[in-house]
């Protein structure tokens, strides 16, 4: 129930950018569709890859800007004053920032998906390319929290971006790692996908969510040991 | 039974710099203790150390028994900061987050969150509380502090922000914690303010802990009797200093008064009057920041 409170609170005092990168699909889809109404499938599948890699740096970088925001604002002091503890607090940022990126994500398969049946492509890449996309964001999530804790805001999203890709490079040929599986099946998705399941790995999905259950521990772990960092010191 | 409020040698350094040295207070339920010291003193870190947004680097200390920083004891404390800050909304939607964040539900939640939007007069229930001034700020933070009825209060400068009319309101609401069985525990520059409110004043100079005692028993250190007599000549053993019409005044110390009141009448003066000087607690304020 704290949980959910400090989560709401954190949605709504990041609201507008919310509401604006929400638009940010919906944007793309009318530029695609208003000269003809019938956009060009490499056109659309370039512009949902794209949008796959916005929803993954937008949570990134609001999961690794919101513990520097709130401390800097005080309103970190707000929360922990009252009965809520250090992890609470990470799990809530975790999940505004999933928050964000859900709203991202389900802008993008509506959009997606409307643009997709109007360049004859099939339902099932965009929803697989949404699947996939929202499991690497609830990494990126775990991550930017993660870093967040010891990490300047800026530097700690440049940190998950630097993670994401070491651990592409180091796995992919072993596959062992979640983000080094899922980010190649998203992007070498076909609009003519029939199944979405042949794209969403099992091991995959199991991988990335026991790393970002990882992070947040090791997140939860480091923040207990420091200070809070109060602007008046 | 345990202090509400307990410093057990607590100290904090940053680096090389030690911000509290070995602090060792204790505030009782049912007292207001005051906590006063120059800027940059320590009284800010030894609250922040209490409420655990900072650990210790040495010592420790409990609130209601608990070790600092418990998430669960938090929910009977109440907390004002020096500078508030706000999520977006109303002042009740912060008092309410406040409450719910303690653990209160509705409806006692939604009363209690009226009651305290009343007592602190913040009549603006449809303004974003972050666009209030700063002294209806301090309000609001004080209704969102006291919103869950804590046991304990631990309050950064409660008044520095407010107009003459908030600082009674703000007292009265101290006192009726304290005769309500609470521990009140409060850093503050208004010297008056400690004076009127507090049954003891602790000073802490650059981090470690000066004195601490009830009002009587630190303005009763270093204090003076003033005795004025009529006397025909001069009284052995006291110096005084010479007025008019044969009058003397004499300043002693307390422990002096008798030996010198005997003195006068052995020698044939006749006595004046005979005053005892406290210390205020300004001076006693000066002292420390000087000796900053």
């Amino acid at each position: 129930m704290k949980i959910a409170l400090v989560t709401l609170a954190l949605v709504r005092q990041n609201r507008w950018i919310l509401l604006m990168l929400a638009l940010w699909p919906v944007a793309m889809a009318l530029i695609l569709l208003l000269p003809n109404g019938a956009p060009d499938s490499d056109d659309v599948l370039s512009v949902l890859h794209q949008e796959c890699f916005y929803a993954i740096a937008l949570v990134s970088v609001t999961a690794a800007a919101q513990l520097g925001n709130e401390q800097r604002s005080r309103r970190s002091v707000f929360v922990l004053a009252r009965s809520v503890s250090r992890g609470e607090y990470l799990v809530a940022m975790f999940l505004s920032a999933l928050l964000s990126s859900t709203a991202f994500t389900l802008s993008f398969l509506l959009c997606g998906l409307v643009l997709v049946g109007e360049s004859g492509g099939n339902d099932a890449a965009v929803v697989a390319m949404a699947v996939l996309q929202f499991a690497l964001c609830v990494w990126s999530a775990a991550f930017g929290v993660f870093f967040s804790v010891f990490l300047p805001s800026v530097l700690a999203a440049v940190a998950v971006s630097l993670a994401g890709g070491a651990i592409f490079l180091l796995g992919r040929h072993k596959a062992l790692f979640g983000v080094s599986r899922v980010i190649p099946e998203m992007l070498t998705i076909p609009l003519n996908l029939e199944d979405p399941s042949a794209r969403i790995s099992a091991v995959g999905m199991a991988s990335i969510a026991t790393q970002a259950v990882c992070a947040l521990l090791l997140a939860m772990f480091l923040l207990n040991r420091r200070d809070l960092e109060l602007t008046d010191q | 039974m345990a202090a509400a409020l307990q410093f057990d040698q607590v100290t904090k350094k940053y680096g090389a710099q030690t911000a509290l040295n070995a602090l060792t207070l204790s505030v009782e339920s049912g007292e207001i203790v005051g906590f006063l010291g120059p800027n940059g003193a320590g009284k800010s870190t030894a609250i922040h150390l209490a409420m655990g947004f900072l650990r210790p680097s040495a010592g420790g200390g409990t609130i209601l028994g608990k070790p600092f920083g418990d998430a669960a004891t938090r929910a009977r404390v109440g907390f004002l900061p020096d500078s508030p800050a706000f999520f977006s909304g109303t002042a009740r939607d912060a008092i309410r987050l406040a409450g719910a964040l303690s653990g209160m539900r509705d409806p006692q939640l939604r009363m209690r969150a009226d009651e305290m939007l009343r007592a602190l007069n913040l009549h603006e229930p449809h303004k974003d509380v972050r666009k209030f001034s700063r002294g209806m700020q301090q309000r609001a933070a004080l209704a969102a502090a006291l919103v869950h009825d804590p046991d304990v209060l631990i309050l950064d400068e409660p008044t520095s922000a407010l107009d003459p009319t908030g600082v009674i309101e703000v007292r009265e609401l101290l006192r009726a914690a304290r005769d309500a069985g609470k521990a009140v525990f409060f850093s503050s520059h208004q010297l008056s303010e400690v004076e009127e409110v507090c049954d003891r004043v602790a000073f802490l100079r650059s981090g470690k802990l000066e004195r601490v005692g009830t009002l009587d028993e630190l303005t009763a250190v270093g204090a003076r009797v003033e005795i004025v007599a009529r006397l025909p000549g001069d009284v052995p053993g006291f110096h005084g200093e010479k007025l008019s019409d044969q009058r003397v005044r004499f300043l002693v110390p307390p422990s002096e008064e008798r030996r010198c009141i005997e003195s006068i009448w052995a020698h044939s003066g006749e006595l004046l009057s005979v005053m005892r000087q406290r210390r205020s607690l300004e001076e006693l304020y000066i002292e420390s920041q000087g000796a900053a």
